[in-house]
């Protein structure tokens, strides 16, 4: 092949932290006019390498050649004038202020020296919107726009900067089916004019759809470079773990029995959550399934109490119970895993013990002080049963990866010794190794004839774990299907019901 | 399935949550909401109904008083913008304030900062002050955006070492540490001679003032400079991953305020007529209430201009007003602060979201 036949190359890159090597001699080569995908599990070097190549990070050795030219940028501002922009998972918007100023923030259009020109900034957002058919206010205040609407804002910026390369880092985590199959025709149409685009997803059947090419890192290496056509999912979950990962999902051991509790006409006073009614069972696994803004979320906060109820009652074993705010629903027996972890679980700089006795510290009470002991028996519990790898009680738990930061959390709860568990998203952001022990301790929980909740968008997972699955749509509840039987179509189309 | 009561889902996929208060409680929301003007209109009511002059000859002191004071809230009000605070306004101001009297006094003047030294062309003067509180609001600005300090902190810290340069300043020559009065005509011309509009008499500072509002409005909403500061005070990640300079616009908008702190010194030393030590002295906690009442919030990226002036009016409306009732100036300050209070507590009402 043609040298220039790639429009970025990127070669032998490494780049080292104390004590880690986090790349190592990692190659990706993208060619023109093509979109290559980069996969590996959290922690593989993906994001460092993508910010070797933005100067975020310098690397320590390795070359980076765009259209055969060498280059290192000092930061991301020098990537995106040259052509080099990216699409970042994590939304970093100004909430406060207009769509308009969002996409030309840090290269307003001017009049004179310092001063905006207000009429072409809208005009040039007008254009650009309508030329990848978005419907967005540009004078729009972004924090009023739901997340899908900002992730596209997002796409639209990154390709306002006329890029020869853009990189999509899980740009449809958040994004609606038909949201998906817009930016899949963006990216198509930049493939055709010649732009090489790198995709970042777990998302293995987009990957395989929209790709051409297939590169895999794992633990900072690379592993291989393979035409998207000649790979399967199993393929690449296998290169990704480095071994055999024969069942995506354990064995479901557990077996419902009678109502544990009851939610009856349950609407929301600030959301849209309207009139939903259901049953749990002991030991059983509820799913909640639906798009975004269908209401899930709300639905598990309404019932935690973090959410004020407009409407509808709460029946634990047979008990009317009020829930009028997290503190009581803990007391009545509730445990909630919110949704995102690090704004609303973790204490990111507090060490693995304060995370895990946070919610039960009542029960340390010796006279008028906190029993250390008991907290340090407890977390050494937390540690073991949810096997949390983790040097030491006192390390800080944003320190560990997102699994272990998960389990300890889910311990936090198991503490407090609950009967219903509220699990918003429990897999987010948890790599297929960590996935299949967060299924397993969801499963033995249920085993102990605990109800669960589980809330989850992706739906493979749902039909894997759960028995039930419930199906929101618009705030309300479109139907109900049993696990075993029901098809991710079936799904789909409830969830579309009252959109 | 069209027929969704409560909430609507329109194509682009916005869910609108309808509205679900009752009636009673939307009208109470909108009185507590809008509780500050209210309050200040019956107030106005009040005393007018008591004292019919109030009326008449209360708007010219409160437009001079507003004016003596709205440059400073311009200047601290950026810097809450960027989610900081600046406790050493008052004392840039004090610190200018005795630069320009010293170098403006008259030459028979019993005590004199330079004793032999005529004094200087005002111009030299406006130029050489400027220059002082540009250097203090840049040295404010570089520790807080180079080592991320809190500008609490920073500004705490050049507060004490300004009182100490104002102190050491006003024993220089023959002063001794006292006021520095005699300030030339000229100088004193300058700031409050008048300009006569209908039957009010309008001193030059307040048009100043008004030249002042203008300027910072247009830099606050038509310059790179003033979106940056929003961009920066709402989300400093998003600016720096979008190419703002972060650590230029916090820098430049200390330096700014610092200016404007400098320029509010020169015309406080003219219109008081002989500052000393304490001038300046909890200038600046005046000004962060007066933004705070007009909206320019803590939470940072959010303010105005208009909302800052609007700050300092109402500021000085209630002490005008109590005033006029002769309440005691010991009561004053237990009113102000309640009203400070209720103001910020309505203010973050708006920005707590609702679950």
């Amino acid at each position: 092949m043609a040298k220039n036949d790639y429009i970025l190359e990127m070669k032998n890159v490494s780049k080292a932290f104390p004590g880690v090597q986090a790349l190592d001699k990692v190659n990706l080569n993208v060619r023109r006019g093509s979109v290559h995908a980069l996969m590996g599990e959290n922690g593989a070097g993906k994001s460092t390498l993508m910010k070797c190549l933005f100067g975020t990070y310098s690397r320590d050795e390795g070359e980076i050649l765009i259209d055969g030219q060498p280059v290192s940028f000092a930061n991301s501002k020098q990537a995106m004038e040259n052509g080099v922009s990216m699409v970042h998972q994590e939304l970093n918007q100004v909430l406060k202020r207009n769509v308009m100023e969002n996409i030309w923030l840090g290269r307003f259009p001017k009049v004179l020296p310092g001063v905006i020109n207000h009429k072409k900034m809208y005009d040039d957002t007008k254009a650009l919107f309508e030329d990848l058919e978005i419907d967005i206010d540009p004078k729009a205040i972004t924090s009023t726009l739901p997340v899908s609407m900002r992730q596209m804002m997002e796409i639209a910026k990154a390709v306002s900067y006329n890029s020869k390369i853009i990189v999509f880092d899980e740009p449809t985590s958040s994004l609606t089916e038909a949201e998906v199959e817009h930016l899949f025709k963006i990216i198509n149409r930049f493939r055709d004019q010649g732009v090489g685009i790198v995709y970042i997803s777990h998302k293995m059947d987009e990957i395989l759809r929209i790709s051409d090419d297939i590169t895999i890192m794992r633990d900072g290496k690379w592993v291989s470079t393979t035409p998207a056509k000649e790979m399967t999912m199993d393929l690449i979950i296998k290169q990704m773990v480095g071994r055999e990962l024969t069942n995506r999902f354990p064995p479901k051991t557990n077996k419902p029995s009678e109502v544990i509790m009851k939610v009856e006409n349950m609407t929301g006073m600030y959301n849209q959550l309207k009139d939903v009614s259901f049953d749990l069972r002991k030991g059983e696994v509820l799913g909640v399934a639906g798009l975004d803004g269908a209401g899930r979320t709300e639905l598990v906060e309404c019932i935690f109490g973090y959410a004020t109820r407009y409407s509808g009652t709460i029946t634990l074993n047979g008990k009317v119970v009020k829930n009028r705010n997290p503190k009581e629903a803990k007391k009545n027996g509730f445990a909630l895993l919110t949704e995102e972890r690090r704004a609303t679980g973790i204490f990111g700089i507090l060490s693995i013990r304060q995370n895990a006795v946070i919610s039960n510290l009542k029960s340390y009470m010796t006279g008028f002080w906190l029993s250390d002991k008991k907290q340090k028996s407890d977390t050494d519990w937390v540690i073991k049963s949810m096997s949390v790898k983790t040097p030491t009680q006192e390390t800080q738990i944003r320190s560990l990866s997102g699994g272990n930061q998960q389990k300890v959390i889910i311990g936090r709860w198991l503490l407090t010794n609950p009967e219903v568990l509220l699990l918003d998203e429990p897999t987010r952001g948890i790599d297929v190794g960590a996935k299949y022990e967060i299924y397993q301790l969801i499963i033995n929980l249920a085993n102990d004839n605990k109800g669960i909740i589980m809330v989850s968008s992706e739906m493979p997972e749902l039909l894997g774990v759960c028995d039930r699955i419930l199906v929101m749509s618009g705030g309300r509840l479109a139907g109900e299907v049993d696990a075993k039987t029901a098809t991710q179509e079936e799904i789909l189309t409830l969830a579309a019901k009252y959109v | 399935m069209k027929l969704l009561k409560g909430k609507k889902k329109d194509n682009d996929g916005l869910v609108t949550v309808v509205d679900k208060r009752s009636t009673p409680k939307k009208i109470l929301d909108f009185v507590i909401n809008n509780a500050l003007y209210f309050m200040i209109a019956i107030l106005v009511i009040v005393v007018a109904i008591q004292y019919p002059l109030f009326l008449k000859n209360a708007p010219l002191d409160l437009l001079k008083r507003t004016a003596a004071y709205v440059i400073m809230a311009l200047g601290v009000g950026g810097i809450i913008v960027l989610t900081g605070t600046d406790l050493s306004a008052g004392r840039i101001m004090g610190l200018t304030s005795l630069v320009a009297a010293s170098l403006l006094q008259k030459m028979d003047a019993p005590n004199r900062v330079f004793p032999e030294m005529e004094a200087w062309p005002i111009i030299v003067v406006i130029l050489l002050v400027i220059v002082i509180g540009a250097v203090i609001g840049a040295f404010n600005g570089f520790f807080v955006a180079k080592f991320d300090l809190h500008p609490f902190i920073v500004t705490l810290s050049t507060q004490l070492m300004l009182y100490g340069f104002m102190l050491i300043y006003l024993g220089f020559g023959t002063n001794k540490g006292q006021n520095i009065a005699h300030l030339t005509d000229a100088y004193k011309g300058l700031i409050t001679n008048t300009v006569k509009i209908g039957s009010w008499s309008i001193p030059n500072f307040v048009w100043l003032s008004i030249i002042m509002i203008g300027v910072m409005w247009f830099i606050w909403n038509k310059t790179t400079l003033g979106k940056n500061m929003y961009a920066v005070g709402s989300n400093p990640e998003a600016a720096k991953v979008s190419g703002v300079n972060v650590l230029g616009t916090i820098v430049s908008i200390f330096t700014m305020a610092g200016v404007l702190y400098s320029i509010n010194g020169f015309v406080e030393a003219a219109r008081v007529g002989g500052p000393g030590a304490s001038a300046g002295s909890n200038a600046e906690l005046d000004a962060i209430a007066a933004c705070v009442i007009g909206g320019v919030s803590f939470v940072g990226g959010i303010g105005k201009i208009s909302g800052i002036v609007i700050g300092v009016i109402l500021l000085q409306l209630i002490s005008v007003a109590l005033q006029w009732m002769s309440v005691s100036a010991n009561l004053v300050y237990i009113i102000k602060g309640a009203i400070i209070l209720f103001a910020v507590t309505l203010d973050m009402r708006k920005y707590i979201a609702k679950k």
